[in-house]
């Protein structure tokens, strides 16, 4: 036994030299960030990798705390994480860190304690680059998100053709049976002529109105450009002149701020000329319409508010089915129903929300609020 | 050849309704049903049921709600009272409609389903073609039926048999 001890405690000796310098070696050159921190939270060693993640050179590195390089948001659970390890406990952990130009870069953490004799000296971690893996996963996630709409849009779209489009559809066939009857009146053979030709133009109406928000979702990547909202305010009102004439309505344009956003023009012009319309059909008949627009910029946001002395509307009753499609709340009127669905599509296609305050009796505020910068 | 289509489709009728051919009075057909309601808050549909009912000599009377408050305004008090031969035979109640939805209707109505199954035929008429609002109809007892619009001549013819 003791002849063969010493060549075994020879090649342990040699090994472990190996094993020190092969350690050197792969602290080196290992593809991940392999580093060294103190107790005091200062970086003590840093391997290439860390140089290239941080793109800052050893000398910039050493001796500064690493906690200037994690991102503001990841300061308190990397500082509890830190602490973890030093008191002994090894930690596997994701969070992000700011490079030399101020990009952000995605880590897996991998720190263990470091500890000489029986004393705690520090910590010694891994980290490996996962940026491009994050930024799939979240890409992967958007695309996800996505989807979701769509089928939920779908979902929407079936409704559609299952209750609003089979509508106009039941009338024209009932009407058509009715109309091959030999013995009806005269009076009820012309009513049904009159029905016919009113449903078939709904079911146009309806067909194009579809056709249309079915374009709007297509239209991604609308260039945006610098709008004047007051000069869109006087486009709208030339576009619908008549049905202002013809309802006696005046429209005023409140606050002399100058608001200019940078968005697409098409939505909000549409958005301005349903809500204007909107107004005009819900009007009251006691009293002339009148419609103030106001418009003010706040921080980095735009509202334009949309204010009728129309009908109004108990807003409690309604609720939610306000910008649904082919909803009506007004038996006199005939409505299509699409305008505020339009409306809260584009608005939300330019990023900003809509708002609604209204009155029984005595009217109804629309306020968009879109960002100044799309 | 007008007249024989008449005769047969009114015999048919009667035939199917257990009448036999002696029920069967010139072209004039005696109404079945003393009165029918019909709620829907679309005024073409509404006409379009009532003329396809009056034209099969459907009931005398027809009374046509193009607001189901309107509706549940009449047709409550007669419930609550009990008054059967005030309560129509038959009522078709549209889905969709502003306010106070089908759904809604029966919701309402559904503390007296008893009632309503002994004294009247309630049926759903809607355009709709959705399955699930078939399914979602099954849950009220007191529903007799759910109806495609257009409401059809054999329909009409079937309902008739019913009565």
């Amino acid at each position: 036994m003791e002849n063969i001890s010493p060549p075994i405690q020879s090649s342990a000796g040699l090994a472990s030299m190996r094993l020190e310098r092969l350690n050197r070696l792969l602290f080196n050159n290992y593809p991940d960030a392999i580093y060294t921190i103190g107790m005091d939270g200062a970086f003590h060693t840093v391997n290439h990798t860390v140089c290239q993640v941080l793109q800052r050179t050893q000398e910039e590195l050493i001796g500064q705390s690493f906690q200037l390089f994690i991102h503001p948001e990841h300061w308190e659970e990397s500082s509890f994480y830190f602490k973890a390890a030093t008191q002994g406990l090894p930690q596997r952990y994701q969070t992000v860190v700011l490079n030399g130009s101020g990009e952000t870069i995605f880590l897996d953490v991998t720190n263990f304690p470091l500890k000489v004799g029986s004393e705690m000296v520090g910590i010694f971690g891994i980290a490996k680059d996962i940026t491009v893996q994050k930024e799939r996963e979240q890409a992967m996630l958007r695309t996800t998100q996505e989807l979701q709409r769509q089928n939920e849009e779908l979902e929407l779209f079936r409704k559609i053709i299952a209750h609003d489009f089979r509508s106009p559809i039941a009338r024209l066939l009932g009407l058509g049976r009715l109309l091959q009857k030999d013995n009806l009146q005269e009076k009820t053979q012309q009513t049904a002529l009159v029905a016919l030709l009113q449903s078939a133009q709904q079911l146009d109406g309806m067909v194009r109105d579809l056709n249309q928000m079915l374009a709007l979702h297509h239209q991604g990547d609308e260039p945006r450009e610098k709008c004047d909202v007051e000069e869109l305010v006087q486009l709208c009102v030339a576009n619908i002149q008549q049905e202002i004439s013809s309802a006696g309505a005046t429209i005023t344009l409140a606050g002399t701020e100058r608001l200019e956003l940078f968005t697409v023009k098409a939505f909000l012009v549409s958005i301005l000329q349903n809500l204007l319309s909107n107004a005009i059909k819900y009007r009251s008949s006691e009293r002339p319409l009148e419609v103030k627009i106001s418009l003010r910029q706040l921080g980095e946001e735009a509202l334009i508010s949309v204010t009728d002395n129309g009908t109004g509307m108990n807003l409690d009753k309604i609720g939610p089915s306000l910008f649904k499609m082919y909803k009506r709340f007004h038996q006199e009127i005939d409505g299509k129903g699409l305008g505020l669905y339009l409306v809260k599509e584009q608005v939300r296609l330019l990023q900003g929300r809509i708002e609604v305050a209204s009155t029984p009796g005595v009217g109804t505020t629309f306020t968009v609020t879109l960002p100044m910068h799309l | 050849m007008e007249v024989y289509n008449t005769c047969v489709r009114c015999c048919l009728l009667y035939f199917e309704a257990g009448g036999g051919q002696n029920g069967c009075v010139g072209d004039k057909r005696k109404p079945m049903f003393k009165s029918v309601y019909i709620i829907d808050d679309d005024e073409v549909s509404a006409f379009l049921t009532e003329a396809m009912l009056a034209a099969e000599h459907f009931a005398r009377k027809y009374d046509t709600f193009l607001n189901p408050q309107d509706a549940l305004q009449h047709l409550l008090p007669l419930l609550q009272q009990d008054q059967r031969r005030s309560i129509p035979d038959v009522i078709f109640l549209d889905l969709n409609m502003p306010y106070v939805d089908g759904w809604q209707f029966l919701d309402t109505l559904a503390p007296h389903a008893p009632l309503i199954k002994c004294s009247c035929m309630l049926y759903m008429l809607t355009s709709s073609l959705d399955f699930n609002d078939v399914r979602r109809a099954q849950k009220y007892d007191f529903l007799a039926g759910f109806l495609q619009k257009p409401i059809e001549e054999e329909t009409i013819r079937d309902l008739l048999h019913k009565a």
